[in-house]
């Protein structure tokens, strides 16, 4: 039988072995360390992100319901865009967006993506309140929304392009104006 | 004292007249049919099934993004899964209190559990790339923090850790118990991401695929069907690579344990000289 | 990005990490089996448990060099 007890390090190897220790315990800080960092890391990540993410925009009809809350900060709006309302001048698009019957309207000072050309999109836009009279499908305003960023936010519904049972392009999603007291011009 | 090694590997390596020892007989028509669903595959995402009629060719991400997370929560589960047997496997009494694992079911779990695991970064980390991609045409930016899109990432820098958790040298037992009960905490975060886009307001558009029988169905068609033939395709795929991955984290103990024996024989050899 | 290119670059990505992760699965497999001596044959995997047990020998007296190379190509397919 053979004695596996601990060996102990003869006087001149004792250096090596222990400077193998230091090796191995240098090994160790440096995987804990990494460890920590991604800790740290995914815990600013998530504080950072979700800050944001919970309440990630606001409806046209609580923007407007919070105007004098939110005054000159910054946030997100989120609303269908109305195909008849968008003009494009210069580098700006004005156009309004709807949701729950109250429009809003809008200056965008930035590109719009390319979807945004889809009849009643659901947009994102980052912006804020300013004041200025203005006339929207629901009537008249003393706020338009001044955005400088926007992202498209697509539906879970997908349809063949040329499939005959979708709804014609220009129009709305179906419900989606029939509580509304306001007529929506077509486009 | 150390375990002969199973012998189960080395008898389907046999049986499959294989040299590489994480072949089998069943990896091999596997690996087949994973190969010729995917041709099959490419052919329905990219050619037959339709563009959007939004999105345009955009949507035929959806066909790799979608399937992506839904093999990766599938690994995820499967590594939960597994951690609870190792857990259960190695507590004390259950012939589990010498640092390596005595427990041959419980050594079986941990290897489902790390290669799970992995399986699960990799197709987490192919959803945010090809996500990415996608929000870029469709919502017009590569990002955005809202909740869906920052507890995805969470989920995959958890794992990452994970991973990193189970390189950590310890002895068996303890790394295997260690990264078991991380893996029992990381997988809390599955449902949160799942229903984010149901609990929070969220750019992300909500699940894409509704499997309740009756319900609305909110994909057309041949969309439809891509899509989930797409996820069978994935889960053929992910099987067949998580069946070697499996069998390599058993040869890679089997070598651990090849130079722990060398190690002892070269003290016995010390022995017999110095005598 | 147009639609189109951003579904190539997103396919391209996919099947490239996914063929290179089962190749570094299967290329570590190979290299580890080979290593254990325990690569098998195939026909004498016995040879294997053998090989464990008797330290002094080598892997290549163990494995024929050229029935390993034959059989290693025709295992490459999955």
């Amino acid at each position: 039988m053979s004695d596996l007890s601990p060996r102990l390090p003869l006087p001149a190897d004792a250096d090596r072995v222990e400077a193998r220790r230091e090796l191995g315990r240098r090994r160790k800080v440096i995987v804990v360390t990494f460890g920590l960092l991604l800790l740290v890391a995914a815990v600013a990540l998530f504080a950072i992100g979700l800050r944001d993410a919970t309440e990630f925009f606001r409806n046209a009809d609580e923007a407007i319901a919070a105007r004098d809350e939110l005054g000159e900060r910054r946030f997100r709006l989120q609303g269908r865009v109305v195909p008849s309302s968008v003009t494009i001048d210069g580098g700006v698009t004005t156009f309004e967006v709807l949701h729950n019957c109250a429009s809003v309207s809008v200056r965008h000072t930035a590109n719009p993506p390319v979807l945004f050309q889809s009849p009643w999109i659901p947009v994102v836009l980052l912006g804020h309140w300013e004041e200025g009279d203005v006339v929207t499908v629901a009537g008249r305003d003393t706020h338009y929304f001044l955005s400088d960023d926007m992202v498209v936010k697509h539906t879970n519904e997908y349809a063949a392009a040329n499939e005959d049972r979708l709804p014609a392009p220009t129009e709305a999603p179906e419900g989606f104006l029939d509580d509304c007291p306001f007529e929506v011009p077509r486009l | 004292m150390i375990e002969t090694p199973e012998p189960d590997l080395r008898q389907q390596a046999q049986r499959a007249g294989s040299l590489t020892m994480t072949g089998s007989v069943a990896t091999r028509v596997l690996g087949v049919v994973a190969i010729a669903a995917v041709g099959v595959m490419a052919l329905l995402a990219l050619w037959i099934s339709p563009a959007d009629a939004v999105q345009g060719d955009s949507v035929r991400l959806m066909y790799i993004h979608v399937p992506s997370i839904w093999v990766a929560y599938g690994g995820f589960v499967l590594t939960a899964f597994a951690s609870a047997r190792v857990l259960w496997r190695t507590r004390s009494g259950a012939g589990g209190t010498y640092g390596v694992i005595a427990d041959r079911h419980a050594r079986r779990w941990d290897r489902v559990a790390g290669a799970a695991a992995e399986l699960g970064v990799l197709f987490t980390a192919l959803t945010l790339v090809t996500g990415s991609l996608w929000g870029r045409v469709t919502w017009g930016t590569y990002w955005q923090w809202d909740a869906r899109l920052t507890t995805t990432v969470l989920l995959f820098v958890t794992y990452l850790g994970y991973l990193a958790l189970r390189r950590l040298p310890a002895e068996s037992r303890a790394r295997a118990r260690r990264s078991a009960v991380m893996a029992l905490i990381a997988v809390v975060n599955l449902p949160i991401v799942h229903y984010s886009v149901d609990w929070w307001r969220t750019l992300h558009q909500e699940a894409s695929l509704n499997l309740e029988p009756g319900g609305d169905r909110n994909i057309t068609g041949e969309m439809y069907w891509t899509l989930l033939y797409s996820w069978a395709t994935f889960t053929v795929v992910a099987l067949w690579i998580g069946i070697h991955r499996y069998r390599v984290l058993r040869l890679e103990e089997l070598a651990e344990e090849a130079s722990l024996e060398e190690l002892l024989a070269q003290r016995r050899d010390e022995q017999a000289a110095g005598r | 990005m147009t639609h189109a290119a951003s579904v190539v670059v997103g396919y391209a990505l996919t099947a490239a990490a996914v063929l290179a992760y089962a190749a570094r699965v299967v290329r570590r497999g190979r290299s580890l089996g080979r290593s254990l001596g325990i690569s098998g044959t195939g026909r004498n995997g016995d040879d294997a448990e053998h090989g464990r047990e008797d330290r002094s020998g080598s892997d290549a007296s163990r494995t024929p060099p050229g029935i390993e190379h034959g059989r290693d190509a025709a295992s490459a397919a999955p």
